[in-house]
């Protein structure tokens, strides 16, 4: 648990409410949940597994036990991430907005200078523009077509070098001379990499190589929606010390520091719109009947 | 029926038709026409009535009805496809994975006919400079089907004068070519083609009517049969009279809307695309609150009835948004977005369709520069939901307009 002083941004803590509310952010890879209550702010993670709501129920089991809550004191949820669409909490009012949003929303109440945002989650990348006068999102591009560029993508190549996706970025670091990768299909990167260890070159450099080859796609969709500082690496790979490298040598700019772990952004994003839409008496969007209402 | 429920490409309809649109007995009758118009079809044809597989141009329909031949879209086979279609196209005709979907679709539906002894065989391709269906076509000849297809006629930018004269008089040959296919020779019945075109000008009067009554309710009448009323448009559904009347009884059902709309709810948007077969991206519009007003398919024009029936078709595609030049569909969703007063703009195109894709840039940019937003859309005609990602962008999109 960590107080609104501690992670929010000086100049937006007094845009919070008191209200407690809850952010889940079911990514394809794990699920994120952040919880405010009062001024405190709890977090919790999870993998995805087979059942997003499964997984959704895990992490609300946990934000309510570290909280000491029940779940009816919950006044409204945000649903976000691949997984929203089939969320359901019963009693609790839902509101489902996608994860490009609630990125947005999350970097903004950790840094309100933040313009430009890349997010790197299990199966997409993403580079959003966001306006700092109100963390919505001015423009966004995304990269769906292909996994090079993704979380899954470094997972596989992390195997295939014999590391765990958090040495993979650590291993990258030590690199003198980055390995030279061209594919930028998954497929074939991974014969590429087979080659490269075929041929001896080192660990560090084919794992930094795939960093530079990653990052080389990123930095087409900022190109696209234009670099404006502050900029922030948030999802699931943003905990990779070796992208986040590779991403600022790439872009030549620093990616700026925030106060919680980048990886929840989305959930706290959705939580701080869980909080506004509390406020503005916003009518949950969860499966409702449709009707003709003008 | 729950939208939790909905799997394939029909239940998209019954939904919409049964859950979304239950208080129109117009929209369930627009919806039942489009459900039921390749069948129908079809089945006319088995019990000896005349129809051919038609393209999505327009101005062949008037005179495909004016020979008493039904006409029958068949991109609009698509809703009805499985993954089998798909497989046969790339697996037994080796059609390469990024090859338009819709094509591989069409020809997939095509193979599965093949062999059914009362199937409408005969197809008139008029797509233009579409390579992949040129293709296709030459592919499924071999299976025993009879094709004509048109020369390619292209009104570049700037095009006026002594230049388009000559457009015009090379497509009238054209019609006169498609109506000795059609017929086997018979001469055009002019003052029937007449009556058809007067048809077309009156139904196609009545959808403006509707599409600006949709500017005072842009939620009577939501994303998917909005976009299937201009689908019908063209080619009735196979049934002119019966879509007429369901246009009528929409007009009534909209002119007597007593409940007025908070336009401060309504995100205007303008789809500048085809129909696709994804129809969870107009539930992700619809839910996200958008409402798609404008179109890039929208009837701007009204055939000339001052000249010969023929000329009259000829002068219709010259002069249309779809004439060529990417430029003029650029100029009518210009138009389109004053009209609507749009926050956004939805491009999209087919998935492997370079001709529908590559054009989205130029427009994106262009109207970026004017400070209008868009999103790309890549559809397929795959069959079941679409990606999640799409769904993703597309409510993203609108979420950022809000």
């Amino acid at each position: 648990m960590k107080k609104f002083q501690e992670v929010i941004d000086d100049s937006l803590i007094g845009e919070l409410s008191h209200d407690t509310v809850i952010g889940v952010d079911i990514g394809s890879r794990t699920g994120k949940a952040v919880l405010l209550d009062g001024d405190n702010i709890y977090t919790a993670i999870v993998p995805t597994g087979v059942y997003a709501q499964e997984t959704a129920d895990k992490l609300l089991g946990k934000l309510l036990k570290e909280a000491q809550l029940e779940k009816q004191q919950i006044q409204f949820m945000v649903g976000t991430g691949y997984g929203r669409v089939i969320l359901d909490f019963g009693n609790i009012p839902l509101q489902i907005i996608t994860e490009i949003s609630c990125h947005a929303m999350g970097a903004h109440y950790l840094n309100a200078n933040v313009q430009t945002i890349v997010d790197i989650g299990g199966q997409d990348s993403k580079a959003i523009r966001v306006d700092p006068r109100n963390g919505k999102v001015v423009e966004f591009i995304m990269n769906d077509k292909c996994a090079a560029g993704t979380g899954i993508f470094l997972e596989k190549v992390a195997n295939l070098l014999d590391l765990s996706v958090e040495k993979f970025g650590q291993e990258a670091l030590k690199a003198v001379n980055p390995s030279d990768i061209s594919s930028q299909c998954v497929v074939f990167a991974e014969s590429e990499v087979i080659s490269l260890k075929a041929r001896g070159e080192k660990r560090e450099d084919i794992a930094a190589g795939i960093h530079v080859a990653t990052i080389r796609r990123i930095k087409n969709l900022i190109n696209r929606i234009g670099l404006q500082p502050d900029l922030i690496f948030s999802g699931g790979v943003s905990n990779n010390a070796g992208m986040k490298k590779a991403l600022e040598d790439m872009v030549g700019y620093p990616v700026s520091p925030v106060k919680l772990d980048a990886i929840y952004a989305g959930a706290l994003g959705g939580a701080i719109l869980a909080q506004k839409a509390l406020l503005s008496n916003a009518v949950p969007t969860g499966y409702k009947e449709n009707k003709y209402v003008s | 029926m729950s939208f939790k429920d909905v799997e394939k490409q029909l239940d998209y309809f019954r939904y919409s038709r049964d859950e979304v649109h239950g208080y129109s007995k117009a929209v369930g009758k627009l919806l039942d026409l489009s459900i039921y118009y390749v069948p129908d079809a079809e089945k006319a044809y088995a019990e000896g009535k005349k129809a051919v597989w038609a393209g999505m141009s327009g101005w062949e329909i008037p005179l495909i009805y004016s020979n008493g031949i039904i006409p029958v879209m068949f991109s609009e086979m698509g809703r009805f496809a499985g993954v089998e279609a798909i497989t046969i196209a790339e697996d037994y005709y080796q059609f390469p994975q990024e090859t338009c979907s819709m094509v591989k679709c069409v020809v997939g539906e095509w193979h599965l006919r093949k062999n059914q002894a009362k199937s409408i065989k005969r197809i008139l391709g008029s797509a233009v400079a579409c390579e992949p269906y040129n293709m296709a076509w030459e592919i499924i000849k071999q299976e025993g089907y009879e094709v004509f297809n048109l020369d390619v006629m292209y009104r570049g930018p700037g095009v006026i004068g002594e230049r388009l004269e000559q457009l015009v008089e090379f497509f009238v040959d054209q019609i006169y070519r498609v109506q000795d296919w059609l017929t086997g020779g018979q001469p055009v019945n002019e003052e029937q083609l007449k009556v058809e075109i007067a048809k077309k000008n009156r139904i196609l009067l009545k959808v403006r009517k509707i599409l600006d009554l949709r500017l005072k309710h842009p939620f009577y009448i939501r994303s998917l049969p909005a976009i299937y009323l201009l689908n019908g448009l063209n080619t009735y559904f196979g049934k002119p009279e019966e879509f007429e009347e369901a246009v009528d009884i929409l007009i009534e059902e909209m002119e007597h809307i007593t409940e007025e709309t908070a336009q401060d709810k309504v995100i205007p948007l303008v789809w500048v695309g085809g129909t696709g077969q994804e129809f969870g991206v107009y539930e992700a519009i619809d839910q996200a609150g958008g409402a798609l007003l404008g179109f890039r398919n929208v009837p701007f024009k009204l055939y000339r009835e001052d000249i010969h029936p023929v000329e009259a078709l000829a002068r219709y595609v010259v002069d249309n948004q779809n004439a060529g030049a990417s430029v003029y569909v650029q100029d009518l969703v210009e138009q389109e977005i004053e009209k609507v007063n749009a926050k956004g703009l939805i491009l999209q195109g087919v998935l492997g369709c370079s001709y529908s894709t590559i054009a989205r840039e130029m427009w994106r940019e262009h109207f970026h520069q004017k400070g209008i937003p868009s999103i790309n859309l890549e559809g397929t005609f795959q069959f079941g939901a679409p990606s999640g990602q799409l769904v993703t962008r597309t409510k993203a999109f609108i979420e950022m307009l809000s």
